[in-house]
């Protein structure tokens, strides 16, 4: 199972991930319309910080739907029947990082859908502060550096 | 006419703050495209509707701020803004531009352009969303540095995503070289237009919008999108470029002697690695800071790391910055430079031209032109920081003599005198920025032929200077600066950033295809130079009427006179006579007459018959 993941620390506040995830899903130029939104908070904390869902493991979002319009797929992802949403708003307030959207042109919220398996966010961030990765995997290269810092004799 | 199916939003608001009246106007397509955007826009809108001979910062003065056709689209860099009214600093055509992501906001709630005319009756700040526009009550808010006010605005309207364009103390104070900040510490930096702003009592424009921006083709604009995005994040300079943006250029500058040092007086700065990229990157930089859809990430956000001011964070400083404020007024160390960027960004000054300024100053002080009396008792010398600090406040508050150095050197140096004259590195009333000419002959006239007066960014021909030879003054020279002067300024019209064309080899003809696929119009590379250079015209018309002439297409007397002091070029000064001719050659070129006016048969070769008929009436 492959999981997105975010180095915010390499973010540098371009907005390309909300563009083209608005173009992928609605064919509109409209950030506004994303899954993910940038936070550039200066000057205190200095960061740039992407806010996505983490497609959580016991998804609160899920838990939480009264209609039960969320739910977690088989392959992990945290998916949306339409159909069923009310666009009550229940998502968001469950959600622990409110990586979840709405617009007033739709009654549903805009949650990610890794885009079947190939996010653009991803694929177009010019920095790779979001990664797609196995689980098994997913925030190696910080493991790494920190690892790097606890190593033996230099 | 056809008509334009995406790119623009199609709709301009006139905000009348005399009267508190807004009015929406629909854009006329073939405005749109004459003009294509940007300082196109605001060029003709100028043309069109100020008087001639107006008070820059009276009532009849008009602050047009518009987008460009592909400002907030899926293009590498597309956050530019133009900002643009008759200039305090000049008192002719004036623009500036910034960064950040203003226009893409500015778009999403609805307006390709503002027009601001008249003067409220007391401070207000504009809120804008989704197609309304508000005038509120800013009192609260008067008094406040650009990054307070930012601050507050978000805290008090309970979104830390709206993007502000505010003023500060200098924009109120009507310092003729106060700016206008965007998203903490992106600036429309030239030409006084925080002084506009501040005259018409306007503190902050704060906006946030959700609507689509109409793409005509938005398939082919994904495909060129991709490919450009593919060329741009594997080029061999985007490492460098997103490390240490602009502030490369200081070693650069340095090896090549045209940083300028001491007002101008050397060409080259001796502790030049205390401010350079290197010792930023070091020593500084905490995070990336990048304009709309922007790959290359060029800005840095850097915090003073020691001393007294420790902790205190900004966005820069840019190449401009430290080479204005660092080796111009000659502070030592980078933290300092850091500081005095801070100031000036929440005071709201142009950190070109207040570096210009304070340098300036210093050597009427060391040459006994002012006093310490004049300057509250500090000691202006080169290298004291302390006091090029407290100067730039008593600029921005106007006290003391920093009431007369707030109108820029060329008015402060006509009421000195005493030959201060000489030294005053102007052009047209805007101070020179970060390049010693006096070894670069097209960057020279690049300086003395600029729309706005001195800036580097209409032709940024030094490169060109140093590439085929710094001793001469011939043709090819002045046809690359009429070149650069139509294909930079495009950029301020599509409403995007020239950086992925310059530095990362994205072709011009590209532009052209994202203009197509925005717009659903067919256009061509040529068809856009073609506006760019009308535009150009049309700005020369704008400040002729305002009574522009020849004797001020001229640099500052230093050029020609005092040699650089040091260095390969050791012993350069521009020769006068040449330089003459070179002018000359230039109004020849572009089809000005001696007089440097646009000839009749020029107006109306590119489209400006109307134009040409009032400016060459009997």
């Amino acid at each position: 199972m492959k999981a997105l993941s975010v180095y915010a620390e390499k973010c540098c506040g371009c907005r390309i991930c909300e563009l083209v995830c608005a173009y992928q899903h609605f064919q509109r130029n409209n950030p506004k319309k994303a899954a993910i939104r940038v936070f550039a908070l200066f000057p205190n904390p200095a960061s740039n910080v992407p806010v996505v869902c983490h497609h959580c493991g016991v998804p609160k979002c899920v838990e939480l739907c009264p209609e039960g319009a969320l739910y977690k797929a088989e392959d992990g992802r945290i998916l949306l029947t339409a159909k069923k949403c009310t666009g009550c708003l229940e998502c968001i307030e469950a959600c622990p990082f409110t990586a979840v959207y709405f617009h007033s042109d739709m009654i549903t919220p805009i949650i990610c859908d890794l885009c079947d398996g190939d996010p653009a966010c991803v694929k177009w961030c010019p920095t790779k502060a979001l990664r797609f990765t196995p689980l098994s995997a997913i925030k190696q290269e910080r493991r790494a550096r920190l690892a790097a810092t606890m190593g033996g004799t230099s | 006419m056809t008509q334009f199916k995406g790119g623009y939003v199609g709709k301009i608001a006139r905000i009348n703050l005399t009267k508190s009246k807004v009015e929406t106007e629909k854009v006329k397509p073939a405005f749109a495209v004459k003009y294509l955007g940007g300082r196109g826009w605001c060029a003709r809108l100028m043309w069109d509707e100020i008087p001639a001979h107006t008070d820059p910062l009276g009532p009849k003065n008009k602050l047009i701020i518009a987008t460009g056709p592909l400002s907030g689209l899926l293009v590498p860099g597309a956050g530019k803004t133009s900002f643009a009214a008759i200039s305090p600093a000049t008192g002719y055509y004036g623009d500036s531009n910034t960064g950040a992501m203003f226009s893409p906001e500015l778009k999403q709630a609805g307006f390709d352009a503002l027009i601001l005319e008249g003067k409220a009756s007391k401070p207000i700040y504009l809120w804008i969303e989704d197609g309304k526009i508000e005038l509120r009550n800013a009192d609260f808010y008067w008094g406040m540095g650009c990054l307070e006010v930012e601050d507050s605005l978000k805290k008090d309207l309970g979104d830390e995503l709206i993007r502000v364009a505010s003023i500060g103390q200098a924009g109120e104070n009507l310092v003729k070289f106060a700016c206008i900040t965007c998203d903490y510490g992106r600036q429309a930096g030239r030409t006084g237009m925080g002084a506009v702003m501040g005259s018409k009592k306007v503190k902050a424009i704060a906006v946030r919008g959700s609507l689509d921006i109409p793409v005509a083709d938005p398939e082919a604009m994904q495909k060129i999108f991709e490919k450009s995005m593919r060329q741009i994040v594997q080029h061999p300079v985007l490492d460098i470029w997103r490390r240490q943006g602009t502030m490369q250029f200081i070693d650069w500058t340095q090896e090549n002697v045209c940083l300028p040092t001491r007002n101008f007086l050397s060409a080259t700065y001796e502790k030049y690695r205390g401010i350079n990229g290197d010792i930023m990157e070091k020593t500084a930089k905490v995070a990336d800071r990048s304009c709309f859809a922007c790959p290359i990430a060029c800005g840095n956000f850097c915090i003073v790391n020691k001393g007294p001011h420790k902790g205190i964070g900004v966005e820069g400083p840019e190449y401009e910055t430290a080479s204005m404020i660092g080796s111009n007024c000659a502070l030592p160390k980078l933290g300092d430079v850091i500081y005095a960027n801070y100031l000036c960004d929440n005071l709201g000054m142009d950190t070109i031209s207040a570096g210009n300024v304070v340098a300036f100053a210093i050597e009427c002080y060391e040459k006994g032109i002012i006093t310490k009396e004049d300057l509250n008792g500090i000691e202006l010398k080169f290298g004291n920081t302390q006091a090029v600090f407290d100067f730039l406040e008593m600029i921005a508050k106007r006290e003391a003599v920093g009431d007369l150095f707030a109108e820029g050197v060329k008015k402060a140096a006509e009421k000195l005198g005493k030959g201060s004259e000489k030294f005053a590195i102007q052009v047209k009333g805007l101070e020179i920025s970060g390049y010693d000419v006096r070894a670069a002959q097209a960057m020279g006239l690049a300086y003395a032929t600029a729309d706005i007066g001195a800036h580097h960014n209409r032709a940024w021909a030094i490169g060109y200077d140093i590439e085929v030879g710094r001793e001469n003054y011939d043709k090819k020279k002045v046809k690359k600066v009429i070149d650069l002067q139509h294909s930079r300024p495009l950029f301020d019209m599509l409403g995007t950033c020239r950086f992925q064309w310059l530095e990362t080899g994205i072709e011009l003809d590209v532009y052209a295809r994202f203009y197509e696929a925005a717009t659903g119009i067919k256009t061509t590379t040529e068809n856009l130079l073609r506006a760019s250079e009308r535009v150009y015209n049309l700005a020369r018309a704008i400040s002729v009427r305002e009574g522009l002439t020849s004797k001020e297409d001229w640099l500052p007397e230093r050029s020609f006179t005092d040699p650089v002091p040091e260095g390969h070029v050791k012993g350069a000064t521009l020769d006068k006579r040449k330089f003459k001719r070179m002018v000359k050659t230039y109004y020849k070129l572009r089809g000005w007459d001696e007089k440097g006016v646009p000839t009749q048969k020029k107006l109306d070769e590119l489209g400006l018959k109307d134009v040409s008929k009032k400016l060459h009436a009997p």
